[in-house]
């Protein structure tokens, strides 16, 4: 990286104290230096300046008028002054006129307590009244979109949800509709508001107009305990508060870090904790007895589980599956479990297509992709796995010039201009070491090949960013070639591996593979089976007893047919989970596991930043931290001893991390082993290729039950291309079977134009229609359609 | 002291919406002129030293304006705004319908010393036969090889793209103009950066008036010294002044700069109607401060009228006599300002609307005193606070008539209605 | 003699009774009849209703954060349109107060912006469980429609204008 060009300091005095700021400073931000405060509506730190509310007027020596200290910057020997008299009356003024036609409904509105026209009233405003006329009403109740609902008399049209939605969503959904003191909040074209990141719009709210239909007059914000959380939906780790009251979750909260989420939440991490509540939770532990499940005391359940998964051990003859959801303690208590108590290198926390989880050589930081000149992706669709780094890239395409390149089957809706290439399976590794080769000979190759194109702009650029899903041990390392090559010919260049579970990559740094302990320390003895093996072996009768644990193999494992087998076959399983998954639903024992908001522990995000989350409420009577469920099956299985407290399994992890081991050459991690190559497939005649398509919310757990983000959900769905439509006869919205080579689902089919044709997109991890039921080990597969019903049968 | 006219030169007698008309009364002749014999920055020079002041409004000398443009060689725009919105102004109008050759005239060489590939006309939405007439002259001159590629032979090209706006008042702000013109809300824009600077499509933009536009042709023809020497020494040159209102020959008037309001009024423009008195007198337009009797005077050119408290602006000149009620004239200018504000600041949105339920209520008898007491107040925090002028222009005519006449705002809380009204009434 | 002695023992003995035999009694006949109160009394809490029926009670829990005693707990929810609890977005969905802790100070009522929380005279509520006396909505929100409507054209009555 460049060093920092120095940045000049110019001398500013503010209410008589003088003091020295970068140039350039805004006068408001300057003022914060002093912890004065100027009031501000429409001023954000992380919005262009708008200069709208004029609410922070202030008085500038040598100028005419009163200036706004939300634009304005400083310049040497400026003479600011925050509270003259002047600056009062202007304040004074502008709340008089914001408040003119407020409901001041503050009773009744969520934001009263910390809203910040409330505040401001207090501090600066008026005190009374002079407007002796009727209010203007305007429309109280409108329904944004599936998360929002907005008060248009509260607003004050400062505009900061239609900014945030432009500048920083770059959705441009959010719009001012007619002008004047008519100005209303609204949606192009009145459509729904349907953005990934709407919440954050009723956290930048000054007043109360936006709120969010999860937290709708739950409680008052003076209610609320405050608890510093991570979240841990996806593995970006963004930071954010837990707000309880009465020990139930009623909202979350962004609490900023710069490094990880610069602010901002998805919905997805914001809404889902419903599901704690939902009926669906499991809150107590169950086992298997005539046909049906019986609820047990989860000491009950830890002495059978304990014992019979002793027996199995006792004969070899025992796997366990899981640790990517898990806290760091967790997995690094798991991977133990397996090992000392259970005497096998048998786990693996590798369930869905994945196959690694960092990168065994230059991982880039986050904050690598604000100043990125080409962001490269492959693979990994973003905006669907990783929401607030998708942001990132936004911005950085937005307002850093980066340029967005995504190599993949398929082109996904992207919000910014990307530049794709198609990518045929299998092909990546030989595309990228074509595309290492043109970087070393200098690039700018005539050829109007899409390798040559790529070339030509990273020959441009100095900073290079590469993501993927790690979904392909020969193509992540190709990946880690090309990186190589670019930081060889003086460019920085860095990888970051985008997570399948929140904590995929903390799984991995613990040891929850079968090869590698703590800190990629390679096992003694024999490596284990990988998670097919385990799987295959137990579907062939040559596993005794699995234990799953934060895991839903049967959704999510690649091959869907093969993991249903095993599960079912298996003499003896174990599952922990929050919900009643599908694996679960196969249990013989299924022990009740909190949730993220239950326990305390660490998470590592997908860069590696290790972070610490706390309890914020109590979990039911019957359910315990994976912890203590370890804890107590090590126990019942008498042949060692695990602790359960979160605080000493963290000091045994740093501890066992930081022990010495060689490492490969060139300083890179040991990896995981991979097995099960992928073989190209044999697709028959007439049917299309199987591509499985992320959402965001899909998945079999929390997910699927969450009230909060149900409305968002989509129905299982499978997209055609145009031509292959036609050739089917097939209408949007007609409901289809898919029909793969060891299974069939049925979904709704939609029609889009960058599905390649010959190519299906079929949505991946919904529990009405698993997708992996058409896909083989290799995540491969193809699928022969037959139209159930038309569009209007369906419809109606 | 009526001079020649300039810009109205044939108008009424001449079809100068005929090229060849236009080119017989030595049309054209500054085009081949700048073209041939001048650089653009020859053309700035004698620009400058003319003193033109931009006839939109502010009065903001048009040589210098060009010679603001940063020499980056990024690609420059010259917008001429024809989005004349102004109460009382109806001068672009005219100019447009009657002499549009001469405004393609202006265009060219204007955008020919800035350097500009493409100029953008924005046209009020509402002067639907203003914009035929220049789209059909705008196609004879591109026939003609006035406009478009290698004009008149001298290597140097210009696209003119006529545009239509969507009838906002706020679109006649030049920043509010340029988000108009890339199709967003037109909304002013935070200053800095300026338009010379960062302004349509964030390029360097030159922003004009069209009668600014159409004295530069002449300008060249004749010469700078001709034009500085014609009206006052500091704003030169004739200007076309509106008069409306309570004056006997309403209309459209091409006077040197300076000329006295009196002239103006009482001989141009015809006088008021037998046995009326001037009361008041908005100088320039909806948004200038009223001027009264005792100020007949004053010369009409923007640094007199400035000294008075008030602005030529865009020359639109309205006369109130004896028989208007302030208080009503009041209403009708803050309703125009209660309608056509953006909404974007505060004191302008929500201020605008209170002031003008306040003088609604006022005129219809129902104000009470608190209500003028607010008035009086209000005007600090409403005037100055703003992103734009639109929000500055609520209060100078109200503030200034309620200075001068206060009685009769008192008189509405006291008589519940209008004491003129009530009196004709009950004359009747 | 002792007979008389005696007798004349027992008449002046019961003088003092005789004599508040036929004076005002100063006990009343309680709880058959009302005790009565000053004007200003504070007792036990009722949450009145608007006459169309709907509940004052927005559940704002002004109330609650005014209670120097802690002793009142509100939890708002959000009003089914078509069968609304009370005017407007918000009701009180659970309201329920202490009156082991509450110190019928009466600082509920005057954070109340709706009028909805009122100390009545009433006092006598003595029970032989704690849980009994946390009164929720069931014993808290009036009932009898009459005394609401009077209540309501006293409070009225008594309101400055433009206070709602």
């Amino acid at each position: 990286m460049s060093p920092e060009k120095a940045v000049r300091e110019v001398s500013v005095t503010i209410d008589g104290n003088t003091f020295a700021v970068p140039e350039g400073t805004l006068v408001v931000e300057a003022a914060k230096h002093l912890g004065t405060q100027i009031p501000v509506y429409c001023y954000h730190p992380k919005l262009e300046p708008a200069g709208l509310c004029r609410i922070c007027l202030v008085e500038i020596e040598k100028m005419p008028k009163l200036q706004i200290a939300c634009a304005t910057r400083v310049a040497d020997g400026m003479v600011v002054h925050t509270s003259s008299a002047k600056v009062a009356e202007a304040r004074r003024g502008v709340l008089e006129f914001l408040l003119l036609n407020h409901p001041l409904d503050c009773p009744v509105c969520d934001k009263g307590g910390e809203c910040e026209l409330q505040d401001f009233t207090m501090s600066y405003g008026p005190g009374e009244s002079r407007l002796t006329e009727p209010k203007l009403h305007k429309p109280k109740l409108v329904d944004l979109g599936p998360t929002i609902v907005l008060d248009e008399e509260r607003c004050i049209l400062c505009r900061r949800c239609t900014r945030f939605d432009d500048e920083i969503a770059q959705e441009r959904t959010l719009i001012v509709e007619d002008r004047g003191f008519k100005s209303l909040i609204s949606t192009r074209n009145g459509g729904a508001y349907a953005s990934y990141f709407s919440g954050n719009t009723t956290e930048i709210c000054p007043v109360g107009a936006l709120t969010s239909k999860a937290y709708r007059f739950r409680s008052r914000p003076w209610d609320l305990n405050h608890t510093d959380s991570v979240c841990t939906q996806c593995s970006v780790g963004c930071n954010y508060r837990v707000d309880t009251r009465f020990g139930r979750v009623m909202r979350t909260f962004t609490r900023e870090n710069p490094a990880v989420d610069d602010g901002w939440i998805c919905d997805r991490g914001r809404y889902t904790f419903n599901y704690l509540y939902a009926p669906e939770r499991l809150r107590a532990p169950s086992i298997k007895r005539d046909g049906g499940r019986v609820d047990v005391t989860f000491a009950e359940a830890a002495v059978l589980a304990g014992s019979k998964l002793a027996e199995a051990a006792a004969r070899g003859r025992v796997g366990v599956i899981g640790g990517g959801r898990l806290s760091d303690e967790e997995a690094y208590a798991l991977q133990r479990f397996a090992r000392e108590v259970l005497g096998t290198n048998n786990i693996d926390y590798r369930t869905h297509a994945q196959v690694y989880a960092s990168p065994s050589r230059f991982g880039a930081r986050l904050t690598d992709i604000d100043d990125a000149s080409v962001i490269l992706a492959f693979g990994a669709v973003t905006p669907e796995l990783a929401p607030i780094l998708d942001l990132r890239i936004r911005r950085a395409v937005a307002r850093g010039h980066a340029k967005f390149v995504y190599m993949g089957p398929y082109r996904p809706a992207f919000t910014i201009e990307t530049r794709y290439v198609k990518l045929q399976r299998g092909t990546l590794p030989k595309e990228l070491d074509d595309l290492g080769d043109a970087v070393r000979r200098g690039a700018g190759q005539p050829g109007g090949s899409d390798v040559a194109t790529i070339a030509s702009d990273i020959a441009a650029a100095k900073k290079i960013v590469a993501i993927h899903s790690g979904e392909d041990a020969p193509s992540a390392d190709a990946i880690e070639r090309l990186v190589e090559t670019l930081q060889q010919s003086g460019r920085d260049a860095g990888i970051l591996v985008v997570g399948a579970t929140g904590n995929a990559r903390g799984a991995e740094a613990a040891g929850c593979v079968p090869n590698l302990g703590p800190g990629y320390a390679p096992v003694s003895g024999e490596p284990g089976m990988t998670t097919d093996q385990m799987l295959a072996a137990a579907a062939d009768g040559r596993l005794d007893a699995l234990f799953v644990i934060g895991a839903n193999p049967a959704l999510t494992f690649p091959d869907g047919a093969l993991a249903r087998r095993a599960l079912k076959r298996v003499p003896f399983l174990a599952v922990a989970d929050q919900v009643m998954t599908e694996t679960a639903s196969y249990a013989h024992i299924v022990f009740a596991a909190a949730s993220f908001a239950e326990k305390r522990g660490h998470t590592t995000n997908l860069e590696g930043i290790r972070q610490a989350f706390a309890a914020a409420v109590e979990s039911p009577l019957e359910v315990r931290t994976d912890a203590q469920i370890i804890g107590a099956l090590t126990l019942a299985t008498r042949r060692g001893s695990i602790g359960d407290d979160p605080t000493t399994l963290f000091a045994e992890l740093n501890a066992a991390e930081s022990a010495p081991r060689a490492k490969t050459g060139g300083g890179a991690l040991a990896r995981p082993v991979v097995t099960g190559a992928s073989a190209p497939i044999a697709v028959p005649d007439g049917a299309l290729t199987v591509i499985p398509i992320p959402h965001l919310y899909a998945g079999g757990g929390a997910a699927a039950h969450d009230p909060g983000t149900k409305p968002m959900r989509p129905e299982p769905y499978a997209v055609f291309s145009p031509s292959d439509a036609r050739r089917l006869s097939l209408d949007e919205g007609a409901r289809v079977k898919l029909s793969g080579a060891s299974g069939s689902i049925e979904v709704s089919a939609r029609i889009a134009q960058q599905v390649p044709d010959g190519s299906v997109l079929v949505l991946a991890e919904m529990p009405e229609a698993p997708h992996n039921l058409l896909l083989d080990a290799s995540g491969g597969g193809w699928a022969n359609v037959e139209v159930i019903a038309g569009a209007a049968e369906a419809a109606g | 002291m009526p001079i020649e006219p300039v810009l109205t030169k044939g108008f009424g007698s001449l079809d100068l919406t005929d090229l060849a008309v236009y080119r017989s009364v030595g049309g054209f002749a500054a085009l081949t002129k700048a073209l041939r014999e001048m650089t653009p920055d020859g053309v700035v020079a004698e620009v400058m030293a003319s003193n033109l002041r931009g006839r939109g409004g502010a009065g903001f000398p048009t040589g210098k304006k060009w010679s603001f443009l940063p020499k980056d060689g990024r690609p420059r725009y010259l917008v001429c705004n024809s989005d004349e919105a102004e109460a009382g102004t109806f001068k672009d109008r005219m100019l447009l319908e009657n002499s549009p050759f001469n405004l393609i005239e202006g265009l060219v060489i204007s955008a020919y010393a800035v350097n500009a590939k493409r100029v953008f006309i924005y046209i009020r939405g509402e002067f639907l036969a203003g914009y035929r007439i220049f789209q059909k002259a705008l196609a004879q001159a591109y026939d003609a090889g006035l406009v478009g590629a290698d004009i008149l032979g001298s290597g140097y090209s210009v696209e003119i793209v006529p545009h239509r706006g969507a009838g906002a008042y706020i679109c006649g702000e030049e920043t509010a103009q340029l988000n108009s013109l890339e199709g967003k809300r037109g909304e002013p824009r935070l200053k800095p950066p300026f338009p010379a600077n960062a302004g349509l499509y964030g390029m360097p933009t030159v922003v004009n008036n069209v009668e600014t536009l159409m004295y530069v042709p002449h300008i060249i023809e004749r010469g700078a010294k001709w034009f500085a020497s014609i009206g006052a020494e500091k704003s030169p040159g004739p200007k076309v002044i509106s008069v409306s209102g309570h004056v006997m020959r309403p209309g459209n008037y091409e006077v040197p700069l300076g000329i006295p309001m009196r002239e103006l009024v009482m001989e141009l423009a015809g006088g008021l109607r037998p046995g009326r008195r001037v009361k008041a007198i908005q100088p320039g337009g909806g948004s200038s401060a009223a001027i009264f009797e005792e100020d007949l005077d004053v010369a009409c050119d923007f640094d007199s009228l400035a000294a008075k408290g008030t602005m030529l602006g865009s020359g639109a000149v309205t006369v109130m006599d004896d028989t208007a009620c302030m208080v009503r004239c009041a209403l009708t200018i803050n309703r125009f300002f209660e309608t056509e504000s953006c909404g974007q600041c505060t004191p302008c949105r929500e201020g605008g609307q209170w002031v003008h339920r306040m003088v609604a209520r006022l005129e219809a008898g129902e104000g009470s005193e608190s209500d003028l007491k607010i008035l009086t107040t209000i005007n600090r925090t409403i005037t100055g606070t703003n992103l734009c002028v639109l929000g500055d222009s609520i209060m100078p005519f109200l503030s200034s008539v309620y200075k001068h006449f206060p009685e009769e705002f008192h008189d509405h809380v006291r008589l519940a209605g209008c004491p003129l009204h009530a009196r004709s009434e009950s004359a009747a | 003699m002792n007979v008389l002695r005696a007798a004349w023992g027992i008449v002046t003995g019961h003088m003092v009774t005789l004599k508040y035999l036929f004076k005002r009694k100063s006990t009343i006949d309680y709880p058959r009849v009302p005790y009565p109160h000053p004007e200003r009394f504070r007792g036990v809490h009722e949450l009145r209703k608007y006459d169309d029926g709907l509940e004052r009670c927005i559940g704002c829990e002004l109330c609650a954060v005014a209670c120097p005693a802690n002793a009142i707990t509100v939890i708002g929810a959000e009003n089914d349109p078509a069968a609304p609890t009370s005017p407007g977005q918000r009701y009180g969905y659970r309201y329920e107060i202490d009156m082991l802790r509450c110190i019928f100070c009466g600082w509920c009522e005057e954070a109340c912006p709706t009028d909805a929380i009122v100390l009545t005279p009433k006092f006598d509520i003595a029970d032989y469980t704690r849980e009994r006396l946390v009164y929720g909505k069931d014993r808290l929100v009036v009932t009898d429609p009459f005394k609401q409507h009077l209540a309501n054209t006293e409070s009225a009555a008594q309101t400055e204008p433009g206070v709602i």
